[in-house]
């Protein structure tokens, strides 16, 4: 059976957790490439509805950080 | 990352199609006046005070608003159900897996808001619809 790869939507802020993924990939550290990246400039700009509306999108799970 | 990823790979794949009732309910939610305008008065109400000069405690508002968003997130459940053609307070509660009692109760809610009609008994039993 086919291992179940989950498409996942991550809110980054663009000041912590973007800098952060980014300074991974320059780094060259791995991580999940399911996982797409939606740059934010807070955090705290996410809206509620975005997340919803992303689940009702088809994303299998949302992460916002920040 | 890859915490994240594992623990939704351990969860499976999401089918919003079997979770459209409680996703279309939670959008209206989110979308609400309710929440704007709670949201919009937490930062007054917990430095400055209300109308009485009360501050309120940071945590006893929150515990509030999430009494308040959960009592319209159901307000909404049954909402939707009742336009996807449930009519009667039993439907409702198959439909949604609310309890009954909650269910008469919260429709009288929506009924003060015009957002339920009362449509009369079917067989003894009472029938609503939504307004729109």
């Amino acid at each position: 059976m086919e291992k179940f790869e989950p498409k996942i939507l991550a809110f980054l802020c663009n000041w912590c957790a973007y800098a952060a993924a980014d300074l991974a990939g320059v780094s060259r550290f791995q991580y999940p490439s399911n996982v797409k990246p939606l740059r934010v400039m807070c955090s705290a700009r996410v809206d509620p509805l975005y997340i919803i509306k992303a689940l009702k999108a088809g994303w299998d799970g949302i992460l916002v950080s920040g | 990352m890859t915490e994240v990823t594992e623990s939704i790979r351990g969860q499976g794949e999401l089918d919003s199609t079997t979770f459209s009732l409680e996703l279309d309910a939670a959008e209206m939610t989110a979308k609400s006046e309710t929440l704007r305008w709670l949201v919009g008065k937490e930062v007054s109400l917990t430095t400055k005070g209300d109308v009485y000069g009360r501050k309120w405690d940071v945590g006893q508002f929150e515990e509030i608003l999430s009494a308040v968003l959960k009592r319209e997130y159901q307000k909404n459940l049954i909402y939707i159900a009742l336009k996807e053609g449930s009519t009667s307070v039993r439907e409702i509660s198959e439909r949604t897996g609310l309890q009954l009692g909650k269910i008469s109760y919260l429709i009288s809610d929506l009924e003060k808001t015009n957002q339920v009609i009362f449509k009369g008994h079917s067989e003894g039993i009472p029938v609503f619809e939504s307004a729109s």
